[in-house]
């Protein structure tokens, strides 16, 4: 079954089961890596990335559910030649270790700044509370969503 | 416990004195004994293999050792920047990719500096004189009195030649052996290594660059899981390959797996399918322990 839906403001036709996880689709179909499977269950965060401008586990979401939502994901927000803040104060701050709970950090901040540009260090603790990190990155994440808040606010 | 059982005091007590006698080892500083070959060298002798200059004027540099998070690739290529005298971002570093660079087995046990940040000093401690012998008979001079600083090479009069110019007048210069003769510089010497800066994969990994096994994507690849047990001590004793086989035309059994009394696997051509596979596969299999009489249950 074909399914059209827009990523990173471009728009695909996918052939999938219209129950096909979200995150399969973008992985495996439009073969982007900025979503990650961690354990596939809406636990840890990993394949987040923004539809429809709330920030999703798209492990957990199927393609039919998502109608005529936008997706953005790490990729739709910047390059290595070109990040956005969030990444370049992730790089600045050395805010990953292994790196694969970046992905949903850095899309969970996106989600927090979009909603609330000046956050404290505890608002962004419960925004990024349930994005699991098993390397124990976490203050430096911190440090680096704070670095981008106040790039962003200049 | 028993005369004859050894206590975990005890045994980790033991355990202490071995790893002391090892530090306390005569000439143990790995690598920085003219001589004493790296580990990691003893089976990839070619200084090729770990090495070499490309035409762009960089310096690829082998490692069979993979980045985990451990920021190796960044480590190796300060050891390899600082033993080459060339700047640190002319550095390419390969991983893992022994079709072209070292077998190193397994990245474990945190040996990845100890193993191929020794074996890389050695290397390009060795690079780097081969490439000063060669400039010096080019120029006439004695190697002694070349200086080398971010890949060039001067002489007392001003003469200068890059180590690329150096190596591509002599396309062999660069193939031979590692014998590890060449003593590495000092750590007092050291202007590179020590210096603490930003990792060289996470520009990548903050982007969405592949970066993890799981970002390869080969012609006809498919997915394999692996289905579990349901409880400690249950036998797979059968599996319903009807309801196996409902599920969409991309899966597939595992028949040898199955007839061997293995775990059942599904292949996907899509990705792990976690959810789709637990809920669909449901009841399809039937697991078993035995503690005195059969205590089944479908899963």
């Amino acid at each position: 079954m074909t399914h059209r839906i827009i990523v990173n403001d471009q728009p695909h036709q996918v052939d999938a089961a219209p129950d096909t996880p979200l995150l399969y689709v973008l992985r495996n179909d439009l073969g982007l890596n900025g979503p990650k499977f961690g354990c596939g269950l809406g636990q840890c965060g990993a394949c987040a990335a923004i539809v429809g401008g709330k920030l999703t586990r798209t492990c957990s979401i199927a393609l039919r559910d998502i109608g005529e939502d936008r997706v953005t994901t790490l990729e739709g927000l910047g390059t290595a030649q070109k990040p956005h803040p969030l990444q370049r104060s992730f790089v600045e701050e050395q805010a990953a270790q292994c790196g694969y709970c970046s992905n949903g950090m850095i899309m969970a901040a996106k989600d927090l700044l979009d909603r609330n540009p000046d956050p404290s260090e505890e608002d962004i603790k419960d925004a990024l509370a349930d994005q699991l990190c098993r390397c124990g990155v976490h203050n430096r994440v911190v440090r680096a969503v704070r670095r981008a808040a106040e790039e962003l606010a200049k | 416990m028993t005369d004859k059982g050894v206590s975990r005091r005890r045994f980790t007590q033991s355990l202490g004195i071995v790893v002391a006698s090892f530090a306390l080892a005569p000439g143990a500083v790995f690598g920085q004994v003219a001589g004493a070959l790296p580990f990691s060298l003893r089976n990839n002798r070619q200084l090729e293999g770990w090495i070499r200059l490309e035409p762009d004027e960089t310096v690829t540099v082998f490692t069979g050792k993979a980045e985990l998070g451990q920021g190796i690739l960044t480590a190796l290529a300060q050891i390899a920047a600082e033993e080459l005298d060339v700047a640190f971002d002319k550095i390419r570093m390969i991983s893992a990719d022994t079709s072209r660079g070292p077998d190193e087995q397994y990245t474990f046990g945190s040996q990845s500096v100890e193993q191929s940040g020794g074996a890389i000093r050695a290397a390009s401690a060795q690079a780097r004189a081969i490439l000063l012998a060669s400039a010096a008979r080019r120029f006439g001079v004695r190697q002694e009195d070349l200086q080398a600083k971010a890949g060039t090479i001067a002489s007392p009069a001003g003469k200068r030649a890059t180590y690329w110019e150096v190596a591509s007048a002599d396309p062999e210069l660069l193939k031979g052996d590692i014998t590890a003769a060449t003593a590495p510089k000092k750590p007092s010497d050291y202007s590179i290594v020590g210096q603490s800066i930003h990792r060289i994969d996470l520009p990548g990994k903050l982007t969405g660059a592949a970066s993890y096994v799981q970002d390869m994507r080969l012609p006809g690849m498919v997915f394999a899981r692996v289905v579990r047990p349901p409880r400690y001590g249950a036998k797979l004793v059968s599996l319903d390959e009807a309801a196996v086989r409902s599920l969409p035309v991309w899966w597939r059994s595992f028949a040898t797996a199955i007839s061997l009394r293995l775990l059942p696997s599904a292949k996907s051509r899509r990705s792990p399918p976690a959810m789709r596979w637990r809920r669909r596969r449901a009841g399809a299999t039937t697991w078993c322990r035995f503690p005195i009489v059969p205590i089944c249950e479908k899963s």
